[in-house]
């Protein structure tokens, strides 16, 4: 989205790829630290979220394949690092051909995929969704386990909570109030990976604060009635245009828009409740630093 | 003084000929029939000769080819009345016949005096002023037969064809419609019918012209061309003349022996 | 019913009714509250700016829709002579959302904005024609109505096409909505790119009543009455195509307007065509209108989608109207 009068964006940039590679980094040591010969049995992710876990807690070299999601700038948060590796189908073929012999999913999928995949003897772990920062460790823990790698899921989990740590303690006293938005009106109340962050970043959610639980929608009217101090967005700069977003095409949210400042977060941060999620809660904070 | 004519008018359908060569006139101040068996081209002829039908040849009024005609002219010199009614929506009798007077009105105008008269004209001499407001579907088929010729009446053009008016009618109306014919004749419009009927083509008509498999067999006064020769040959029929008042009859009497 | 006291009792019930549209919404306002944000001078500007500028909009474009597909399906009864003809059953508004879809989604709107709406106005005038030269003159009910489930079918099934080859994350939810229409959160905007093209194909149908009337005598008649019916043909194609597809390029797909509105006002204007239109128009407003306060009003968890009310009040109409004309045709 262009920079608009009144508006702040994150940081964009290298930070996300630093911040990834330093996970990694972390990661790789503790491997090193390790350094088992064992044969680990090859894994593999099916879904956007899975990627995210597989990707924080496999050993880099027994990874089969990712989604093909993986590769999305816009979704994955692990893009940079998808590229070597195979992209895979949702589908019992792809993973057979991976050589995977574990494959990592999230709780939706077909399951005649896993019955199938299961029927091979294939084993299956599915990571639990996150709504949450204590839900998102618990994901992480699950599979941790699963993957035997709990003393790598141990380090990460110290670094996320450091962070998120010095998140709280950095935040000014107000709490101003914030609205997610989508392009089709679509916002998150309470009980979202979405509100867990803005809590986090101190800010207030308006959807909550209407009532809203889970994923919602604002009502247009009712937003002129209770502003907020602040947009939230994610991915609303599609260029297509669509009936679907008539929300955002109206011109009463677009003057709105254009006098509130906005804070974009990149989609892939929470696109699913996993790691990213700490750096959303940060990139909301940093922008209630930056100038207007 | 012609005013219809049609030269050497032929209607194919398919590789099928189904009117050929076929040249017919009529002047002012006369009621000419067509004759023929079923599937002659009587009514292809007189489709062609309203313009409804392309065909080959050429007719014209008052010398102008009628192709030549903006439909909206052609509509308010010639009218038609087909042979089937159509009738899609039950609208009400004086509706109806109103339609009559479109050649006349522009879009979006109201009705005239002369249009309101004309309608009114139509409806009494089709004895349907008493049906003004009833709906199409609650008329019988004779009541129908009568509004749709007020309609083709209310139109007012000089030159009248119309394809079978009086074969859905009762013997009284039968009269009453051909009476009607002849009047409009003697007043000095054209008038073109095709009829089934040989008794009243030999009463009412001026002139009658004979198709057969689309070819004209023969043409001119009833009594000349309605011998026992062409009933034989076209009908194969043969049929019982008489007279009365002065005026000759004929009846069909009876199939012939091959 | 006198027809000048029909248009003006119709007129006032859908004044009426678009009054009642801008006192529906999801912030509760008083009828006097109402007025003075119209005129703004409300005490609050945030009452202005939700009557102004959200329920004004929405209640025009949703009259809008209705007169278009209300005139719409009046005149295709006509020109086909047959009471099922609709916008919607004859597939018209299927194709208008395909021509719609395909627009949006290789991104030819988004290089030239009106694209959107011309696309629309073109597969609908493409589906118009095509079930003219399918069912033809004198269609009869069964031969009209395969045509327009076929011409549907194929639309729909393109358009989910459409969306599958492209990347939407969305495209069955907006699947729904080309095929049910929605006015929700429309703007003037919507209704600034509808209304030309809405406005000329009005005035396009306008001019078929004369050709209607005398059409109902048969083809034939039409003709000898000076009726270019050819021109007749193409008039309503394109005045339909032009109304319908800019109703659907804004709102979606909304069904049964076109036929219950003509079928419940025929016999108020004593079953003659051209008078059947004008009426046809504000009814088809009335009706969507209405439909769109339903939406408001009945709780739900998300909003209704419009097509959903006039569909289960058109369906059941339409079924009845089967059974009355296959009862007659017996």
């Amino acid at each position: 989205m262009p920079a608009r009068p009144g508006s702040t964006t994150n940081g964009g940039g290298p930070r996300p790829v630093l911040r990834i590679a330093s996970i990694l980094a972390v990661v790789a040591v503790a491997a090193a630290a390790k350094a088992e010969p064992s044969s680990r049995p090859t894994i593999a992710s099916i879904d956007l979220c899975a990627d995210q876990a597989v990707v924080a807690l496999a050993d880099p070299g027994s990874i089969a394949g990712l989604s093909r999601w993986a590769r999305d700038v816009n979704l994955s948060p692990v893009a940079p690092v998808a590229g070597n590796l195979p992209s895979l189908a949702e589908s019992a073929e792809s993973v057979l051909m991976s050589g995977a012999s574990t494959v990592v999913a999230d709780t939706y999928g077909d399951a005649k995929t896993f019955a199938l995949l299961d029927r091979i003897g294939v084993t299956i772990f599915r990571m639990p969704a996150a709504d949450s920062f204590a839900e998102v460790f618990v994901a992480l823990r699950l599979i941790a386990r699963d993957l035997h790698e709990e003393a790598k899921e141990r380090i990460l989990e110290a670094d996320l909570s450091t962070r998120l740590d010095r998140l709280q303690a950095s935040l000014p006293p107000q709490r101003p109030r914030a609205a997610y938005v989508r392009a089709d009106g679509g916002t998150a109340g309470d009980g979202t990976a979405v509100d867990a962050a803005l809590a986090a970043a101190g800010y207030r959610n308006l959807a909550t604060d209407l009532g809203i639980h889970g994923w919602g929608r604002l009502d247009l009217e009712t937003l002129v009635m209770s502003p907020p101090d602040v947009f939230v967005t994610s991915s609303f700069s599609s260029r297509r245009w669509s009936l679907h977003d008539a929300f955002g095409r109206h011109p009463v949210f677009r003057d709105m828009e254009a006098r509130v400042p906005t804070v974009v977060v990149p989609a892939r941060l929470w696109s699913c409740g996993g790691w990213p999620l700490v750096q959303a809660a940060e990139t909301l904070a940093a922008a209630r630093r930056e100038p207007r | 003084m012609t005013i219809l004519s049609g030269e050497r008018i032929s209607v194919h359908r398919g590789a099928r000929r189904v009117l050929i060569d076929a040249d017919v006139d009529v002047a002012r101040g006369e009621l000419v029939g067509l004759l023929g068996p079923n599937g002659a081209g009587k009514t292809t002829l007189l489709k062609a000769l309203s313009g409804l039908l392309p065909c080959t040849g050429r007719a014209t009024f008052e010398g102008r080819d009628i192709r030549a005609m903006s439909p909206d002219e052609r509509s308010r010199r010639i009218a038609f009345l087909p042979q089937t009614i159509e009738a899609h929506w039950p609208m009400p009798v004086t509706a109806v016949v109103a339609l009559g007077r479109l050649p006349h009105r522009r879009h979006f105008t109201p009705p005239a005096q002369a249009d309101r008269e004309a309608v009114r004209n139509a409806m009494a001499q089709t004895d349907v002023t008493s049906l003004a407001s009833r709906r199409l579907n609650s008329l019988s088929g004779g009541e129908l037969a009568r509004v749709f010729l007020a309609r083709a009446l209310a139109v007012e053009a000089p030159v009248l064809l119309a394809d079978e008016p009086v074969s859905h009618l009762d013997p009284g109306h039968q009269l009453a419609v051909l009476d009607l014919f002849r009047q409009r004749a003697d007043r000095g419009d054209a008038v073109i019918v095709v009829l089934h009927d040989l008794g009243y083509a030999a009463r009412y008509c001026h002139r009658i012209y004979v198709l057969d498999q689309g070819v004209t067999v023969a043409q001119g006064r009833p009594t000349d061309v309605l011998s026992d020769d062409l009933l034989h040959r076209v009908y194969g029929i043969s049929a019982a003349r008489a007279s009365h008042d002065g005026q000759s009859i004929l009846v069909p009497w009876q199939v012939a022996r091959p | 019913m006198n027809r000048v006291a029909l248009v003006l009792l119709l007129t006032v019930m859908m004044t009426a009714f678009l009054f009642v549209s801008l006192l529906v919404g999801t912030v509760p306002l008083t009828a006097g509250t109402a007025v003075r944000a119209l005129f703004g001078v409300a005490l609050d500007p945030r009452h202005v700016v939700i009557v102004q500028d959200i329920r004004l909009p929405r209640a025009i474009l949703g009259a809008m829709v209705g007169a278009s597909l209300g005139l719409s399906g009046a005149v295709l009864q006509g020109l086909l002579r047959n009471p099922l003809a609709e916008p919607g059953l004859t597939g018209t508004s299927s194709c208008a959302g395909l021509g719609a879809v395909i627009a949006l989604y290789f991104g030819w709107s988004a290089a030239f904005p009106l694209a959107l709406p011309l696309a629309a106005m073109g597969m609908a005038g493409v589906g118009t024609l095509l079930l003219f030269l399918v069912a033809g003159r004198n269609a009869g009910t069964l031969t009209l109505i395969l045509t327009g489930v076929a011409l549907s079918s194929l639309a729909v099934a393109l358009t989910s096409l459409a969306m599958n080859l492209s990347p939407n994350p969305y495209a069955l939810s907006e699947m729904v909505m080309w095929l049910l229409g929605s006015l929700h959160d429309r703007s003037f905007v919507d209704v600034t790119l509808a209304l030309p093209f809405a406005a000329a194909g009005w005035l396009i149908l306008a001019t078929t009543g004369r050709g209607l009337d005398a059409l109902s005598l048969g083809e034939e008649t039409a003709a000898s009455l000076g009726i270019r019916v050819q021109r007749l043909r193409l008039l309503a194609i394109i005045g339909t195509a032009l109304a319908v597809g800019a109703a659907v390029a804004t709102t979606g797909s909304v069904g049964f307007v076109g036929l219950v509105v003509p079928h419940l006002l025929r016999p108020l204007v004593r079953y003659q065509p051209s008078h059947l239109l004008l009426p046809s128009a504000l009814g088809g407003a009335i009706l969507v209108v209405l439909a769109d306060i339903a939406v408001r009003v009945i709780p739900s968890s998300s909003e209704l989608m419009l097509g959903v009310l006039t569909s289960l009040v058109g369906i059941p109409f339409f079924l009845a109207l089967i059974l009355k004309l296959q009862w007659s045709e017996r």
